[in-house]
């Protein structure tokens, strides 16, 4: 005999067989015993829920000979016409390809003859949604005086697509999707019976991917058993379906969580050394960063995900904050979105997931970008000092550059001083001194140019002393000036919060406040002083990243 | 309802016009009203030689004074019925059909022998049109069955006699609805009796061999509308369950409803929720909230009852969620399902 796809040998042919659609086989059932069948039934529902599958044993109850209660008995002439598809009392119609006025008008002709074996002529119109409207117009007036003996049943996955006046007139059945539980259940017959061994979260996976569409799963585990012989793994069914493993998932979502990010980086390799899809694993990581969430706000909601065992779900849904996962889940929508479009997906990817990983520190990111901002801004001026332009000219756009970041990088302060009053560091006050610079450049010109040569040089809790160098006597007894000083020690503390003392001091150039590498500090400090930059003082761990 | 039951009873009584115009949205109460006569005229038989069905569509007027006028055969009594006639409709429309037909100048003169035969109706004939397409009351057509027969507006039923009739269908197969149930049933269904005829065959069928139906079984069997399903989902919401509200979107996208038609409801409901909500905090009657509002009661009560699930800071925000969602799927940024799943799971989230 011929070999037949596993969906097609295993189609159910009696109501009991039909798993997930109880509310539809029970009321059919009760219609056949009872008698009071209708005469037109639409079934709608997603691909591979049984449609077909019960229009089909519902033709076969309702001519069937023998049948004893509402089953059909598969035994009888009609019975067995009908599952060889050879019957001439019912009809199937694939309205897709038949989709015009005079098939219609053949099917209203033809529908008033009497049955030749059974009780009734059964006519299954799949697809009905692709009918015209002049055909559905001509199926009305069938639908609205059918003779006695004549049975509809429209099947389609669409109807929002079909006529009111075809809908009112219908019985409507809507088939759910079938639930992962019932899937499982149903495949494991289904092995058991083609003598197939499949693992569990083979089986799991497969329920997952076929969306409750039986027909979907039967398919892959036909692909399955052609691809790893009698034995069905789960790494078979991700290399089917190009899915990644769900302890890749787990693993990265841990490191996630523990906001690892060379180990994530290292899997994001790994994966690509496997040839995985880095798109299509975006897509799982968002979907299972979604479930997690989902698990997180009401738990055990995301049963039928089949996301792997519930517990473990829930295990990795807790080492995550709320906030932190939703901020995940974010990035790695767009991360998803991103790569779509990227000619190197895999960096997207990576920086998405260092991204994700300090996902649950915000204040990290947020002062990184305002520094980062601020280095934009520098680099902005600097432009403009280069090509020589007018001065003025040159500051009106870059102005708004300089003002628009000003508020976060006061509230950047806020953040840093809020929670530590008294201990600004030195540092802090190097780096905002440069924006001090800035501003007073645009406030007071002339006083500018008395401290360019100026540096913070010590700082006890609020008091700084200022040192300029000791040629620039000068400087330092206009800054001396008690209407200087005063405007200074405002602007400190418009920048720092808090009042401020100031203090003047003439330095040898010897003891200038740097660190161990005096002749690199004195490039810097020249250079500096001729193009009035910035600088900005990192920490280890950033030069890293950012160079 | 009343409409209805005057009809039968003079027909019980014997009083039968030479002519009949029933019109109007009620489908099923119209067919069920000439089944009726049907059977008062050839009781117990489906098929009879002085029964004559006809369709408008197809059938000119002269076809139709015809077969009206031909005497009855071994019978007193003769009943034609002309199904979804064309010529009740406004001048307008049935004007633009004849000129796609090609035939402008045929109408009036056509309709002349049809109101010769109705101010000279044959005495042993019951000619009876029936249309649910809107019907010109300013037509000389429409007044003259009017004054030499009936006319009779087939409108939908109000809530209390819905209740009633349902009721009465299932005291009809041996079953009782339990308490909620014929409301679920209503509002799942919605006031179309033809509808709600086949829902409650499906509903016998479903609870065979049991007295009682109750709400759970009627959710199980019928499948809730567009509308309904996104009440659920902002029900869900509303009461911070994340699963279920997802679970009622995906089973729609299952079912292919367009993304943006699932959007654009969502985003209509979250509207209404702000606007009932500030109507009732500004004092407004919620009885006068349907009018106000331009919404069916139904959708009112309901929103009411959600509107306190919500603060207004979270209508907005989520408002303000949508407007960015519905801009970045539509930009795309993002995809349907994942953004609006999101943004699901960030409202239960929040506060």
């Amino acid at each position: 005999m011929t070999y037949l796809a596993l969906y097609r040998e295993w189609r159910p042919r009696t109501f009991g067989e039909i798993i997930g659609q109880e509310h539809i086989t029970r009321t059919l059932k009760n219609a056949v015993e009872s008698g009071r069948t209708g005469h037109a039934y639409l079934f709608c529902g997603t691909r591979g829920t049984g449609k077909t599958t019960t229009a089909k044993v519902l033709a076969k109850a309702l001519n069937c000979a023998g049948r004893e209660g509402p089953e059909p008995c598969n035994r009888c002439e009609s019975c067995k016409s009908i599952n060889e598809g050879l019957s001439v009392d019912v009809i199937e119609i694939d309205a897709a390809s038949n989709r015009g006025i005079d098939e219609i008008r053949d099917l209203r002709e033809k529908i008033k003859f009497a049955p030749t074996m059974g009780n009734s002529r059964v006519y299954i119109i799949d697809e009905v949604h692709m009918l015209t409207n002049e055909a559905f117009n001509a199926l009305l007036k069938t639908l609205e005086e059918p003779p006695r003996h004549a049975v509809l049943i429209l099947a389609t996955t669409e109807p929002h697509k079909v006529p009111l006046t075809i809908l009112s007139r219908c019985q409507r059945f809507d088939f759910r999707r079938i639930l992962p539980a019932d899937m499982i259940k149903r495949l494991k017959e289904v092995a058991a019976g083609a003598g197939l061994e499949v693992e569990e979260e083979a089986l799991r996976l497969i329920a997952r991917a076929a969306e409750g569409g039986l027909r979907d799963a039967l398919s892959i585990l036909d692909q399955g058993a052609a691809f790893g012989g009698m034995k069905i793994t789960a790494g078979d069914v991700h290399n089917i379906l190009g899915t990644v493993r769900i302890d890749a998932l787990n693993r990265m979502a841990g490191h996630l969580a523990g906001r690892e990010t060379g180990p994530a980086l290292r899997l994001v390799a790994e994966l690509t050394g496997e040839g995985k899809d880095l798109r299509l694993f975006a897509r799982e990581m968002a979907g299972y960063l979604r479930a997690l969430l989902l698990e997180k706000i009401s738990p055990h909601a995301a049963a039928e995900e089949a996301w792997g065992e519930p517990a473990q779900v829930a295990g990795m849904a807790a080492k995550f904050s709320k906030e932190g996962l939703v901020r995940a889940v974010e990035i790695m929508a767009e991360a998803e979105q991103n790569m779509k479009w990227s000619a190197m997906p895999a960096i997207v990817l990576e920086l998405a997931l260092v991204r994700a990983c300090s996902a649950g520190g915000l204040s990290d990111t947020e002062s990184l970008s305002a520094r980062l901002a601020a280095v934009e801004e520098k680099l902005n001026s600097l432009a403009g000092v280069e090509v020589k332009t007018p001065a003025k000219p040159a500051a009106a756009p870059d102005r708004k550059h300089q003002e628009a970041p000003r508020p976060r990088e006061q509230g950047l302060a806020i953040e840093q001083t809020g929670p530590q009053d008294n201990e600004i560091s030195l540092e802090k006050v190097r780096q905002a001194w440069f924006d001090l610079m800035d501003i007073m450049r645009r406030e007071r010109l002339p006083l500018y140019h008395n401290y360019a040569k100026a540096q913070p040089l010590a700082l006890k809790g609020r008091s700084l002393t200022v040192g300029f160098p000791a040629s620039d006597v000068l400087g330092r007894e206009m800054a001396e000036r008690a209407d200087n000083k005063k405007y200074l020690e405002g602007l400190l503390g418009r920048l720092l919060q808090g009042k401020w003392q100031i203090t003047f001091k003439n330095y040898q150039d010897k003891t200038e406040p740097t660190e161990q590498e005096p002749a690199a500090r004195d490039a810097v400090v020249e250079v500096k002083r001729r193009f009035g930059g910035e600088e900005i003082i990192l920490d280890d761990e950033e030069q890293g990243t950012l160079f | 309802m009343d409409y209805y039951i005057e009809l039968l009873n003079s027909l019980k009584r014997g009083v039968i016009a030479p002519v009949y115009l029933f019109y109007g949205e009620e489908t099923y109460l119209r067919e069920q009203a000439v089944a009726r006569f049907k059977e008062y005229f050839f009781p117990g038989r489906d098929q009879d030689l002085n029964f004559d069905l006809i369709d408008g569509e197809d059938a000119g007027p002269e076809d139709i004074v015809a077969r009206a006028e031909t005497l009855p055969f071994f019978a007193a009594k003769r009943l034609v019925v002309v199904k979804n006639p064309s010529f009740f409709k406004s001048a307008k429309k049935a004007g633009k059909e004849e000129i796609e037909d090609g035939e402008e100048t045929a109408g009036p003169v056509k309709e002349t022998a049809l109101l010769e035969y109705f101010d000279n109706p044959a005495g042993a004939t019951c000619l009876i049109f029936t249309t649910g397409d809107p019907v010109d009351k300013r037509k000389r057509l429409f007044k003259a069955v009017q004054k030499n027969g009936r006319a009779v507006e087939f409108t939908c039923l109000n809530r209390s006699d819905l209740s009633r009739w349902l009721a009465q269908r299932a005291r009809a197969a041996g079953r009782k609805f339990a308490p909620g149930a014929a409301e679920t049933l209503l509002d799942t269904v919605g006031p179309s009796l033809q509808k709600l005829a086949a829902e409650m065959e499906k509903l016998v069928n479903f609870t065979a061999g049991q007295e009682v139906i109750t709400p759970a079984e009627v959710r199980k069997v019928c499948p809730p509308g567009l509308e309904e399903s996104i009440f659920a989902v902002v029900d869900a919401v509303g009461n911070k369950k994340a699963g279920e509200a997802l679970a009622a979107i995906r089973e729609l996208l299952a079912a292919k409803e367009p993304p943006f038609r699932l959007l654009a409801m969502i985003i209509r409901q979250f509207r209404l929720l702000l606007q009932v909500k500030d109507l009732l905090g500004r004092g407004c009657p919620a009885g006068q909230i349907p009018a106000r509002l331009k919404i069916h009661p139904y959708v009112a009560r309901k929103t009411s009852v959600q509107c306190r699930n919500f603060s207004r800071e979270s209508l907005l925000e989520a408002f303000q969620l949508l407007l960015e969602l519905d801009e970045s799927v539509k930009t795309g940024r993002q995809e349907f399902y994942p953004a609006l799943e999101i943004f699901l799971l960030k409202l239960c989230a929040g506060s």
